[in-house]
């Protein structure tokens, strides 16, 4: 078959497949492409090109009636159409009342084309627009819903061509090209600065006036598809899908991932790249900066990207080529810059504004008369950003990264005060709260964090400095000492594997506790104690130390009889009993399969409940998949097949949701490649072998990547072990080979694991197992009998 | 042109062409070519503010054409249909004129206003045409008719002897193929 005859062919099908109907499709293609799958592809090209195309045109795609103009809209007579396309049509209406001549555009998006959320999020968006009063900006003046519901805006009309058309037309000199693009930038600025975000720069979206004046269309009206995946509105298309334009639109806005205003600096970049026909280096490095793929390496804003291209248009070094000083100073600023995608972060962006500016006159005006309230100013700012809006953003998902941005700088704030001279003990004490909780977001373990041990020590390191400058009997500093050497012994004991390291910073942090008078710390005592108690379980966990549980559990439920009424009602409370009952299920893990599951399934049910509660709370859905990760295991050597199967694939599910959330912390990815290795084993257990060592081998390849990154023993184990589950899997599909030699390479991990002197005490307990099915493997013996 | 005193004659051609005539259709042709020419000419100037809109163009040309005559339909739909086809040779011709006199690539845009406003590279779209053509020449004529003489489902239907819903149908096929053709090479630089 021929390209043409194929093309003919694919055509044919593709028209005939009009009348099947969705169900029977799949099996139709099948039978009519009959094993051809260049043709079968190229069906499914057209099949998906139809899609697309019915995406962009809001599915009105063989509708072909031309709807008559409606008389009225809101307060405006409507005079004519100016276009129509798939989000909905623009008119040019008049003020029906009013003496002055008033003509307008108005734009009307089809009813049903928005989710009731993106509905909802269009109205309150329209309130910032309004106020955006800018000469290159196309003002928006009203807006509201038509008789059917369609949510329509009403804007200045502009007369004017596009940009395209404008250099199309006119072949405008270069520098009338630059001022052209200073302009735009500056536009595009002001609405950042405004927290509106354009969405879809593009040479069609700016259009110049007669007198070449640009103006900005369209502005905020595209929306990215930044909602949860799970929820109704993510089917439907939002209006940021449908208008994104190829070439133009950043790689993010592909990824469903919350646009923030870097998006438009992208936008700006490929806008430049055709704007100007440049060549030399320079430009080049303009254009690669402004649209990096990592949304973090493009200009932070748009007057930055401005300056660069004024800078280089007069021949002066431009900050795309430096790595000096300029650039430090972006990278700084650029800690100021969080995603606007949720309204929490949009406040967060406007209070990490204004304590900047805070902090910045507090310096230039210190030796002031106010200079004592400003201080104090910030100080309240600083400890609210810290503390209660990172307690907000805790709870919304995907925040990790902004939580640390958030923490980061409140943290600069802090440190820049305490290091006045004569500050107060009170504040420096603050200062050490503030490293705690940076070093947590950024590596304690059991909680979403970033992965960033190193940093999180250091850190560590300067709150314990502060804290020993506070006075020995202090309530809250020995409060504090004791938080602090709880994070590190997780620290130690997850991202070093230092057992031994992790057990004197967690008795340490018990000395400092105990000492604290309870009574005068209240909840904040409980709390700190709680995590303690939650530290030392995880270590007697994970160093295989697991007849150690029932003492601690015993301890644990000791300490809840001095919590107050309300304490044991409040949410935390109740979370710390669920993580409890986890543990509870551990105690019985390798002893009494039975009994295990039957406490993993009563754990789950505490998580279903708080869950229930709070959907979408990180540190419950971690925890949660780990029960069903654990839960899984016990129940699969209980050989309770149906509750196994149902609790890996909720685990699975959960953590996918956790981990398309937020793709940057640490925890989760680890834990995906625990439960992936789970599901591979579920796999071998229902005996389809195939899928089981295809998944099994992923598993090792993740491993092996974080193995050859990190090069720790806990890393080298975790690939040891992963190899010596595919050796299982491949032994039980009767793939002696692949098992032996699977074997050896787990050997050869642990054996390097073993020789850092890190090896955890779990993975070296498979070491003599592995052994001796090697020596069966060389001495042609059986390889079937069990590894521990 | 003075149309007025060859209106019978333009009716005339028609009928020869239908009954499979090829040179009354160079004949009408001929005729049309400078009054199409005019109207795209003076749309491209810029005298509208946005892209091409191929609907006026041609309705304005045709309109303009046969305004006295009183022809049958199907006579108006033959004749749209070669309009269709010198328009597009018309437009094509233009984009080119207009990429060689610049130093590079200038888009010209036809604002297929039948698929909702929106807008296509009229060269990207002649090449593919072309394409279209080599495998199915009744497709690109039919994507012609559609977008550069902006027929209604109706009309071609009349001009190509098919129902409605036949039309309607290879005219899903040839538009998903087109908007996979296009989906490639766009690139707004």
């Amino acid at each position: 078959m021929d390209d043409l005859e194929r093309e003919r062919t694919a055509l044919l099908l593709f028209d005939e497949l009009a009348d099947i109907t969705e169900h029977k499709r799949e099996a139709w293609i099948a039978e009519r492409t009959d094993g051809n799958l260049p043709l079968e592809r190229r069906l499914r090209t057209l099949i998906a090109a139809e899609r697309r195309a019915n995406m962009r045109t809001g599915g009105a795609w063989l509708d072909e009636a031309q709807e008559p103009l409606p008389a009225r809209i809101g307060a405006y007579r409507i005079t004519g159409l100016i276009g129509r396309g798939g989000m909905g049509s623009v008119y040019r209406g008049e003020r029906i009342t009013g003496d002055f001549d008033h003509v307008v555009a108005i734009k009307v998006i089809k009813p049903g084309l928005l989710s009731e959320v993106l509905a909802e999020r269009f109205r309150r968006e329209r309130q910032t627009l309004a106020q955006l009063s800018h000469p290159n900006i196309a003002h928006l003046y009203d807006g509201g819903e038509t008789q059917d519901g369609s949510p329509y805006i009403v804007m200045e009309l502009v007369d004017g061509l596009s940009l395209a058309r404008w250099v199309e037309d006119n072949g405008p000199a270069r520098e009338d090209r630059l001022a052209m693009f200073g302009a735009i930038c500056h536009s595009v600025g002001f609405a950042h600065r405004n927290l509106v975000v354009h969405r879809d720069i593009t040479s069609s979206n700016v259009l110049v006036t007669a007198d070449g004046t640009p103006k900005l269309i369209d502005f905020g009206i595209a929306r990215a598809p930044d909602l949860k995946p799970s929820t109704e509105a993510a089917r439907v298309p939002s209006i940021g899908s449908l208008s994104l334009t190829p070439g133009y639109a950043a790689p993010e806005r592909m990824t469903s991932a919350a646009v923030s205003t870097s998006a438009d600096i992208y936008s700006l970049g490929k806008l430049l790249a055709w704007l100007m026909s440049a060549q030399d280096a320079e430009f080049r490095a303009i254009i690669a900066r402004a649209t990096a793929n990592d949304p973090d390496d493009r200009y932070l804003t748009a007057e930055a990207l401005a300056e660069d291209v004024e800078a280089w248009a007069k021949g002066l070094p431009v900050a795309a080529m430096e790595g000096g000083r300029r650039y430090v100073l972006t990278k700084f600023i650029r800690r100021n810059r969080l995603p606007l995608g949720i309204a929490a972060l949009a406040l967060a962006l406007l209070v990490s504004a204004l304590v900047f500016a805070l902090v910045a006159n507090h310096r230039a005006q210190v030796a002031r008369v106010d200079a004592e309230t400003r201080f104090n100013d910030v100080r309240a700012l600083a400890s609210y950003m810290l503390f209660d809006l990172d307690d907000q953003l805790a709870r919304v998902p995907g925040n990790t990264a902004a939580r640390a941005a958030l923490a980061e700088q409140a943290q600069t704030y802090l440190s820049a005060l305490a290091q006045t001279p004569g500050s107060a003990p009170a504040l420096q004490l603050e200062t050490a709260r503030g490293l705690l909780r940076l070093a947590e977001v950024q590596a304690v373990p059991l909680k979403p964090n970033l992965g960033e041990p190193e940093r999180a020590q250091a850190n560590l390191d300067r709150a314990d400095a502060l804290l020993a400058r506070q006075p020995e009997n202090e309530p809250l500093a020995q409060l504090h000492r004791g938080l602090s050497a709880t994070h590190r012994g997780l620290i130690l004991l997850h991202s070093e594997t230092e057992e031994n390291a992790a057990r004197a910073a967690l008795d340490n942090a018990e000395k400092s506790l105990s000492s604290a008078p309870v009574a005068g710390l209240g909840d904040a005592w409980h709390e700190a104690f709680n995590g303690l108690r939650l530290a030392q379980l995880e270590l007697a966990d994970v160093s295989d130390n697991r007849d150690h549980l029932p003492e601690l559990l015993k301890r644990a439920d000791a300490d809840r009889a001095d919590w107050s009424p309300a304490y044991r009602e409040s949410f935390e409370a109740r979370r710390h009993r669920a993580l409890l009952a986890y543990y509870q299920a551990l105690v019985f893990s390798d002893s009494d399969y039975d009994r295990a599951t039957e406490l993993h399934l009563a754990a789950e049910q505490l998580y279903d409940v708080l869950l229930a509660e709070r959907r979408d709370d990180p540190l419950l859905l971690y925890r949660a998949a780990w029960n069903g990760l654990d839960g899984f295991a016990v129940a699969s050597r209980a050989g309770l097949e149906n509750v196994s199967g149902r609790l890996i694939e909720q685990a699975a599910q959960i953590i996918d949701r956790l981990a398309l959330i937020d793709d940057r912390d640490d925890a989760v990815q680890a834990l995906q490649s625990n439960i992936k290795e789970a599901l591979a084993q579920n796999l071998r257990d229902g005996e389809r072998f195939d899928e089981a060592i295809a998944v099994s081998r992923d598993v090792v390849a993740l491993r092996k990547a974080a193995a050859d990154e990190l090069g720790t023993g806990g890393a080298l184990g975790n690939l040891g072990f992963s190899q010596m589950i595919l050796g299982v899997i491949a032994r039980d599909a009767g793939h002696r080979d692949l098992a032996c030699q699977s074997w050896k390479e787990a050997q050869e991990s642990l054996r390097r694991s073993e020789a850092t002197g890190a090896i955890l005490g779990f993975h070296k307990g498979f070491m003599p197992g592995i052994d001796s099915h090697l020596k069966a493997c060389t001495s042609g013996q059986s390889i079937h009998f069990p590894m521990r | 042109m003075a149309l007025d005193d060859q209106d019978a004659s333009v009716a005339e051609l028609g009928m020869r062409w239908r009954n499979g005539d090829a040179d009354a259709r160079d004949l009408l042709i001929a005729r049309m070519l400078p009054e199409l020419r005019l109207v795209a000419a003076a749309r491209l100037r810029g005298e509208a503010n946005s892209s091409l809109s191929t609907d006026d163009l041609i309705n304005d040309a045709i309109l303009r054409f046969m305004r006295i005559e009183t022809i049958s339909l199907a006579d108006r739909a033959h004749f749209i249909a070669l309009a269709s086809r010198i328009m597009r040779n018309v437009l094509t011709d233009h984009a080119r004129s207009k990429a060689t006199d610049k130093r590079r690539h200038h888009r010209i845009e036809l604002n297929t206003r039948i698929d909702g406003g929106q807008r296509v590279d009229l060269e990207y779209l002649n090449f593919a045409l072309i394409r279209l053509g080599a495998i199915d020449r009744e497709l690109m004529e039919l994507v012609e008719m559609r977008y550069f003489g902006a027929m209604s489902i109706e009309d071609v239907a009349i001009a190509t002897g098919q129902s409605p819903a036949t039309v309607k149908r290879r005219w899903r096929s040839a538009r998903t193929w087109l908007a996979d053709a296009l989906a490639e090479p766009v690139d707004n630089g």
